[in-house]
């Protein structure tokens, strides 16, 4: 009895150590499930530390791999920009024959994009394109290379990047669509910044009233009207240090309602374009979704 | 005396290890649901504008200091009644250190005059206890200077 008592102990504490042992063991597909958890969770910084943890026990694993990626992904996510480049860009380079490879060069024009450097994000996806010509993301690099000129104003290259879609894309049509959209970029309303200036330096107030600024052109008028009023009164009556002063006052209220009126007319019309292309985003958005063979895939959103 | 001394190094040296590590080492995270939470700042590293300058022209200099006499000793008791951000005080240092006293002080009276139609189109900000609106140097000089 006492023996068999022993036995069952023995047994007992042993299935215990095993129990132990397996749950300490954790393998890369476990750590990568882990830090992919973090990752949906928002919690970027912690999820490096587990895909960190994933290359740095497992190096030769082919999940180190999509750690690696892994990791840019979460600079990106966390508005980490620049860290986001420098990963992706090492990718890029490292795995340029492998699917990584192709994945990072995508993510490092889109990257750019998002730091709103169009023109190395216009670089990195022409060289995409001259790498993975038949990609089927190469008609995302396509339409995102035209948004970037866009983005700069440039509206008829932008126009050309979306006719080049190729005719059996089906795409094709609404990116056709899009570059109609884009001609009318010129003919968004705008305020002329000369006309603005002028009109300030004849009568301080008017440039901002033409920008429609009501406010602003009433500070103006008044500032630069006591001003003018103080300092041509202070040399009437011999006050020629008093004059002086209110006269270097004067000069910057005036030069500062000249630059207002021109500032005004260049933000109005940086306004008009955004809200421009805000509208086209939303109508024309792209959106990329998973498709069975777990790749990126394109698609438009379009909204009547 | 020397035990004393050496303990006081430490207690300095500790602080400096600490002080280097918060800044290098802390914990960063964009979701408002993850408890690790970034500042504004650590989100990117800092612009050449957003590092304040030490160096700046001779003829800045007294601009400079009148600008600061009035942030130190008038706007305390003046009381804080600019409603952007940077304050105009801040912006007015920011753009005599990059542009120089002449450009500098034109766009300083620029931001005096716009103060009032700017809110319709800035967005706030919260500072400290305060919501502001944004109106940075960029806002203001992107259509003839780039970085």
């Amino acid at each position: 009895m006492k023996k068999l008592f022993l036995c069952l102990l023995l047994a007992a504490a042993a299935s215990s150590h095993t129990a132990i042992v397996q749950a300490e063991e954790l393998t890369p597909e476990k750590i990568l499930s882990f830090a992919d958890h973090l990752y949906e969770q928002g919690d970027y910084y912690r999820a490096i530390t587990e895909y960190e943890r994933l290359i740095f026990f497992n190096p030769r694993h082919p999940l180190a791999k999509t750690a690696k990626f892994q990791i840019g992904m979460c600079y990106f996510k966390g508005d980490k920009l620049t860290q986001a480049v420098q990963k992706f860009r090492a990718l890029s380079n490292e795995y340029a024959k492998e699917e990584l490879g192709r994945k990072a060069r995508f993510m490092l024009a889109e990257t750019y994009y998002q730091k709103k450097d169009y023109n190395q994000a216009v670089d990195v996806l022409e060289s995409f394109l001259t790498s993975y010509p038949g990609d089927p993301q190469a008609e995302a690099a396509r339409i995102k290379i035209g948004w970037s000129y866009l983005r700069q104003g440039n509206w008829r290259q932008a126009a050309e990047e979306f006719h080049k879609l190729p005719p059996d894309s089906p795409l094709r049509k609404q990116a056709g669509d899009l570059a109609e959209e884009t001609k009318k970029y010129p003919e968004l309303p705008r305020k002329s910044p000369t006309l603005a200036g002028g009109l300030s330096a004849v009568l301080p107030g008017a440039g901002q009233l033409y920008v429609g600024r009501p406010a602003d052109a009433s500070v103006s008028f008044l500032l630069n009207g006591l001003f003018i009023w103080a300092t041509v009164e202070a040399f009437n009556n011999d006050k020629k240090v008093t004059g002086g002063i209110l006269l270097f006052f004067e000069s910057g209220w005036y030069l500062g309602n000249v630059y207002n009126a021109v500032n005004s007319a260049h933000k109005y019309n940086r306004r008009a374009e955004q809200e421009f292309m805000d509208a086209l985003q939303n109508q024309y958005g792209i959106s990329y979704y998973r498709g069975d063979e777990g790749r990126d895939l394109l698609a438009f959103t379009l909204r009547f | 005396m020397l035990k004393n001394s050496l303990i006081v190094i430490m207690v300095f040296a500790l602080g400096a290890v600490g002080t280097a590590r918060a800044d290098t080492w802390a914990p960063w995270s964009a979701s408002t649901d993850a408890p690790v939470l970034l500042t504004p700042a650590d989100k990117e590293p800092p612009s050449r504008r957003q590092t304040a300058r030490t160096e700046y022209s001779v003829a800045a200099t007294p601009f400079i200091w009148l600008l600061k006499l009035y942030r130190n000793y008038i706007s305390p008791l003046d009381g804080d009644r600019c409603p952007m951000y940077p304050t105009c005080s801040q912006y007015s240092v920011q753009a005599i250190h990059e542009h120089g006293p002449l450009i500098g002080i034109v766009m300083t009276a620029d931001r005096l005059i716009h103060e009032a139609d700017e809110r319709d189109y800035a967005f706030t900000i919260k500072v400290g206890n305060r919501y502001r609106y944004a109106d940075p140097l960029e806002n203001n000089d992107f259509w003839w200077y780039k970085k």
